[in-house]
Order: C-alpha cells, then sequence, then structure tokens
C-alpha cells in the first residue's frame, strides 16, 4: 500500500481537510486525518499533468479535489495506475529536448516567415478572382485620392498613352493622377489596375520609358503582388495572435519589429519580380530593356531633387527609392519599412545591363 | 461611504483589526522552468499549425495559478482546453473577417469595426465570466455577475464619452469599468465589492498625464543627446546615419515611452484597484510602488536584447513582484461557500484576446 499525504477540499466550502491518498493495484482510498473516510471512484480517478512547482491536483469525478505536493508520491501513483503525464511534461523534463526544441521553433518561425507564409500567399493570390481585385483596387485608390489631384495631363495624350500601353498588355484600367509632394510615380492597385503620376509622364523623355514602368507594375499585376500582401499581412496577423496570445502589448509592439522588416523584405523580392517582368516584355516588344535603367535612374534622381526641397521627411520614398512604388503603402506598418521597401537603384540597372549582356 | 456615528465606527474598526491576519501573496515559479514549458508550447503550437495553442494557454496559467499562493495554499486553473479552441477557431475568424473586410469596401470595414466594437461589452463580460469561474483557491471556484446589458455603459459608453472629451472623461470611464467589474466578481457565492472613488480614478489620470510628459521630454534628451554622440565621433555617410539612428534611436525611444507610461499607467491602477477591494470582511492591500516601472523596464529591454527570449523570465519576474506586494487582510478564509455555475462559453475570453491587438480600450 503506497500513499501521499496531501489536502482534501470537498469543492462546497474553502477550508482544506489533511488527508492522505493511499492506493494499492486494486484499490485506491482517501482518508481525511480526522479519521473521516471519502468515497472515491476509481473509474473516475484524474491525475492532472505534472507542472513544476505546482500541486498535483487529483479529483475522483464529484466536486471535491485531493492536492498534493509531494511528486515522488504522485510519480509512483502514475506508475502504480500506468497514468501517462502527458507529452509536454515529457519533453519539458529532458534538457536537450528543451533545447531542441528551443532550435526547431527558431527554425521553423525563420522557415515560415521565409517560406511557408509566402508560399501560401501566392496560392492564395491567385484564387483571387479578377471581380474582387478589381473591387480591392477601387477601395485602394478611393484611401489614395485622399491624398492626390486629379490628372492635369491633358485627356488626348493621357487616351494615347493607355493605347500605347493596352496595345502591349491587358489590365483593365489605368489612371492618372497629380502626386504632388510624393512626385514621380506609378502604383499597382491590384490584378487590374495601374496607376501613374503626372509627375512621371512629365520626367519621362519617351514613351518606351513609360512603357517600360508599365511592365514593372503590370508585373506586380500579373504576379498578384498587391493580393499577396493582402495575404501575407493576414498570415502574420493570424500567427503572432495565435503564438504570442498572452505576452500582453509590449510583447505585441516587440513582434511587430521582425512582422514590418519581413514584409519590407517581401516587397523587395516583389520588385526584384516585377522589374525581370519588365525585362522579358520589352525584349519581347523587340525594345531595348536598358528603357527600364534610364526610367529608374531618372526616378531616383527626381527624388534626391525633391528631397533637398523637402529636407526629406523621412517617410515613404527616401531618396533612393525609384518611383514604382507598389502596394505597400496600403500595409505599411513602422518607420523601419523605408530601410528596405525597394532595392538600391544601381542593384536595379545593373541587373537590367546583365540582362542586355545576355541579348548580346 | 458614510459613517453613522463616530464612535459606533471606531468599535467596528477595533473588533475588525483584532481579528484580521495579515496573509501574503507569494510566488514560486522560476524563469528557468516557464522557459521549458513556454519553449514546448510555442513547438508544440507550431507543428500543430496552432491547434494546441488552447492547451498551451492552459498550461501557462496552470502553472502560474499552481505556483501562487495564498494562506498555505495554491490557486487553481481549471479550464478546459476544447472550449478554449472553440472560441480561438471563432476568434480567428472575425480576425480575419476583420483584416478582408476593409480590402472589399470602404463601407464594409467600418460596418465590421463597428460590429465588433458593439460586441466588445459582451466580450469582456463573458472573458470575466470564463476565467473566474475557471479559476479556484481551496476548491472553490471565483465566478463573475455581471450581465451583458449591465456591461454597455461602463464598457462601451463611457470610454467613447472619455474619447470625445479628449481624454478627459477617460477616468470616469476607467471608474464605472472598475465598479462593474469588481462589483460583480465572486468567490464561491460571497460576492466582491469595490470601494475605489472617482478621485481616486483622476488622481491616476493626472498621474498618467504628467508622467507622459516627464516620460516624453525624458526621450527627447534622449535622442538628442545620442543624435549629438554620433554627429561628434562621426560625420560618416549621411544615409547609412539616418537608418542607423531609426534603428537604434527612434524605435527604442518609443518602446521605452510605451513601457513606461504602460507601467506607469498599470502599477496605479494595480494599486488603487486592490487597496480597495473586500470579499467576505476581508481586504486586499498593496504596496506596488515604482519600483513596478522599473522591473517593466528592465523586462522590455532584455525582451529586445534576447529577441524575446527572456519573454519567460520577464513574466515571472514581474508575477512575483506583484505577488511579493499584495496582502490579503484576512478575516475569515475557512467558510466562503461554493455556488452552482452554469457552463460557460470560452467565446468571449478568445475573441477579446486576439482583438487586443487592434483594440486599445
Amino acid at each position: 500500500m503506497n500513499e501521499v499525504r496531501g489536502t482534501w477540499f470537498d469543492g462546497g466550502r474553502s477550508k482544506g481537510n489533511p488527508a492522505r491518498l493511499r492506493w494499492s493495484n486494486v484499490a485506491v482510498a482517501l482518508i481525511t486525518d480526522e479519521g473521516l473516510p471519502v468515497s472515491v471512484d476509481r473509474e473516475n480517478l484524474q491525475v492532472s499533468s505534472p507542472l513544476p512547482g505546482a500541486p498535483t491536483r487529483i479529483t475522483f469525478g464529484g466536486k471535491g479535489s485531493f492536492v498534493t505536493g509531494d511528486f515522488t508520491g504522485v510519480e509512483k501513483l502514475r506508475e502504480t495506475l500506468a497514468l501517462n503525464p502527458g507529452l509536454a511534461s515529457r519533453v519539458e523534463r529532458h534538457m536537450p529536448m528543451v533545447v531542441a526544441a528551443a532550435a526547431l521553433v527558431i527554425a521553423m518561425l525563420a522557415g515560415l516567415a521565409f517560406w511557408g507564409v509566402p508560399a501560401l500567399a501566392a496560392r492564395l493570390a491567385l484564387t483571387v478572382p479578377e471581380e474582387i481585385s478589381a473591387q480591392v483596387s477601387g477601395v485602394l485608390m478611393s484611401q489614395l485620392d485622399a491624398f492626390l489631384e486629379p490628372s492635369s495631363i491633358a485627356p488626348e495624350r493621357r487616351e494615347e498613352l493607355e493605347r500605347y500601353f493596352l496595345s502591349h498588355g491587358e489590365v483593365a484600367t489605368i489612371e492618372f493622377r497629380e502626386a504632388g509632394i510624393f512626385g514621380a510615380n506609378a502604383v499597382t492597385l491590384g490584378a487590374t489596375m495601374i496607376a501613374f503620376s503626372d509627375e512621371l509622364v512629365e520626367l519621362a523623355e519617351s514613351d518606351e520609358e513609360l512603357l517600360a514602368v508599365y511592365f514593372h507594375e503590370l508585373g506586380h499585376a500579373r504576379l498578384r503582388h498587391v493580393e499577396q500582401n493582402v495575404f501575407r499581412s493576414a498570415a502574420w496577423l493570424v500567427m503572432l495572435t495565435v503564438l504570442t496570445g498572452d505576452i500582453g502589448a509590449v510583447g505585441e509592439l516587440l513582434v511587430g519589429l521582425p512582422l514590418s522588416v519581413g514584409l519590407a523584405a517581401n516587397s523587395r523580392e516583389f520588385e526584384r519580380e516585377a522589374d525581370a517582368f519588365a525585362v522579358d516584355r520589352l525584349i519581347e516588344a523587340d525594345l531595348s530593356p536598358m528603357h527600364l535603367a534610364t526610367i529608374l535612374q531618372k526616378l531616383e534622381a527626381s527624388h534626391l531633387r525633391q528631397d533637398d526641397v523637402e529636407d526629406s521627411t523621412g517617410d515613404g520614398d527616401n531618396g533612393r527609392n525609384p518611383a514604382t512604388d507598389s502596394e505597400e503603402s496600403s500595409i505599411s506598418y513602422s518607420p523601419l519599412d523605408y530601410l528596405s521597401s525597394h532595392p538600391p537603384t544601381e542593384e536595379r540597372v545593373a541587373y537590367v545591363r546583365s540582362r542586355m549582356a545576355e541579348i548580346d | 461611504m458614510i459613517d453613522s456615528g463616530i464612535s459606533g465606527s471606531n468599535e467596528v474598526e477595533s473588533i475588525q483589526k483584532q481579528q484580521t491576519s495579515d496573509e501574503p501573496f507569494a510566488f514560486h515559479g522560476k524563469g528557468s522552468d516557464y522557459f521549458r514549458i513556454w519553449i514546448v508550447n510555442m513547438l508544440f503550437t507550431i507543428l500543430t499549425l496552432g491547434i494546441y495553442s488552447a492547451w498551451a494557454k492552459v498550461r501557462t496559467k496552470r502553472y502560474f495559478y499552481g505556483n501562487t499562493e495564498l494562506a498555505g495554499d495554491r490557486f487553481e486553473y481549471l479550464a478546459s482546453p476544447i472550449a478554449i479552441l472553440k472560441g480561438r477557431l471563432i476568434a480567428v475568424a472575425a480576425l480575419l473577417a476583420y483584416s478582408f473586410a476593409g480590402y472589399i469596401s470602404v463601407a464594409a470595414g467600418w460596418i465590421t469595426f463597428a460590429l465588433l466594437l458593439l460586441l466588445i461589452p459582451v466580450f469582456v463580460v463573458q472573458s470575466s465570466r470564463f476565467n473566474s469561474s475557471n479559476s479556484a483557491w481551496r476548491g472553490v471556484r471565483f465566478g463573475f455577475d455581471g450581465g451583458h446589458r449591465q456591461a454597455y455603459p461602463p464598457h462601451l459608453f463611457w470610454p467613447m464619452f472619455g474619447v470625445a472629451t479628449f481624454g478627459f472623461g477617460l477616468p470616469f470611464a476607467w471608474y464605472k469599468i472598475n465598479q462593474f467589474q469588481y462589483n460583480h466578481y465572486r468567490f464561491g457565492i460571497t460576492r466582491s465589492t469595490s470601494s475605489a472613488t472617482v478621485h481616486g480614478f483622476y488622481g491616476i489620470g493626472i498621474g498618467i498625464f504628467v508622467s507622459m510628459i516627464l516620460v516624453i521630454v525624458l526621450a527627447i534628451i534622449l535622442i538628442f543627446s545620442i543624435g549629438m554622440l554620433t554627429a561628434m565621433i562621426g560625420g560618416g555617410e549621411s544615409q547609412l546615419s539616418a537608418e542607423v539612428e531609426a534603428i537604434l534611436v527612434v524605435f527604442p525611444s518609443f518602446l521605452f515611452v510605451y513601457a513606461s507610461v504602460a507601467a506607469i499607467y498599470q502599477a496605479m491602477i494595480y494599486k488603487l484597484v486592490f487597496n480597495n477591494i473586500e470579499i467576505g470582511g476581508n481586504r486586499l492591500r498593496s504596496s506596488i510602488s515604482i519600483e513596478y516601472v522599473f522591473l517593466i523596464l528592465s523586462n522590455t529591454f532584455l525582451i529586445l536584447v534576447t529577441l524575446g527570449f527572456f519573454y519567460p523570465w520577464a513574466a515571472v519576474r514581474r508575477v512575483r513582484y506583484l505577488m511579493a506586494n499584495i496582502l490579503l487582510e484576512a478575516r475569515e478564509l475557512d467558510s466562503f461557500a461554493a455556488g452552482e455555475f452554469d457552463h460557460v462559453s470560452a467565446r468571449g475570453e478568445e475573441i477579446g484576446e486576439a482583438f487586443d491587438l487592434g483594440l486599445g480600450f
């Protein structure tokens, strides 16, 4: 006969009774120190999973509970009755397993961040019907319109450009706006909408340069980058909520940091994809990919000039950013975003040059 | 409270004094133990694509409750993971609806937002019921009696009033929330009461305002002195230093202001609320001080530099401090009677938790 000492709480009153739980292979009995036997049902016996420092709670199907801090005693009870302490508890107790768990967690979080979430978002983005995309574009455009003015470019010129662009691709809507302080820029607002700023149209010295920008944006549109970003941020939100359930507000602020850096990294990768798409299309149209490099350099120069005038506000395009700013306008989180939303212009120009070399 | 007569109240007080004994709270958890639980929870949660998070939550809470002692006995957390899982699934669905609605149309976004706002009081009540009825001490469960309808003024109307009055009404809202919550908790069948006054909450409001200004001034001085220092050390590449400044100065300063003000607010609220709770003639006493703010700041700093891995030690330090600074002036702890409790759904709790991210009441 084995026994553990503990306290019996009857579940009716907040007074504990010192008691002993006794057991053998066949029977379990509970006796309080006052000699009061408590009827216990072995069939319904439940032992709480072990936790370091916390007492074990044993119940018998009724309101009452027997609580004990005698860990070795409880271990024996588990052995006799063949009770499973639970997988979590077994892993927690072995230091090598804990270390392995930590390494696995880091590896899996990195895997999710760099591969899992992007892959899931890419797959889901392709399932979004065009009508829904068009609706999203409308919402994003109306949000942007709060900061933009109607285009002051002659309607004939706009129609001419639109016809020229559409003869090389089939995005449904092309919009023009005066962007003011945002300067020369173009954005993709979904699978079916691309917007140009007047300043960009004026900056370009040939329509081929504008076509290069159009192809870049078309790349964003075709590859569903806006939709991918929507899914990525939703996936992150759900993941962080589930993982940080009880970390508290400061913890959330901290996990927000890798989130914003991650999103900026995503957007750099999107820019590269869109550049590659644009170069392919330019080659297909028998035009020189250098048009893209030219307009990128002009954009950089124009933003540097603008920054000199405004003394850099520190938000959005910080000088280096070429105008082909895309979807993240609506999904930006922290002042760190601007650090890396686009790859440096030299790198992008070098890429175009390398592709040029390929054709020659 | 109005005294019926000076001599009478003195008599009552002296009787109470004779009978009370100070029962301290104590937390026995260890950072290293909680780290093991935390990392295994995280692992299983990722491996099960989030399903295990409900079990993880129960295990964490059982660890913290089971290591909290009052008058020789530990607290217990008794919630069923399945109930929490159900709530969590609904919460995730709501969270997804909330994050997609704004893209479909501006109106849909606002309607979802308004709906969630309207449901906040319901979530709060569900959460209070679920949490309290799954907490126990000496085999007797806690409970919460506040109704959904009663929750609307304190948890929706008064906070909105507080915002509409540019914050001047907020302490009144805190007062209303305190009245609603702490007059409806019970231990067994015994209700708690709160004697916190409006004045107390306005005191906190003023304290927060003043400390916010002080902390912001301190942060600005810090930013400037660091800026001067880096400028003196070397001009360097101007763009690079702007980026470095953002990472090393602006974000930490923001975090410093945020964490300080949050900690000051928490410390003052805890002190006021705890010092005014009474249940069955037993009163809580709290000695939480500015130490709490330093503790939260050092926790935040250590969590940041360890990329989150200090979190388990931080959580343990925080609870240990809080428990070391709460005392129960106990008169009678043996005769609380348990009541019969209805089954409570986990929905409110988990949805409320999921939306902590977005809504800051």
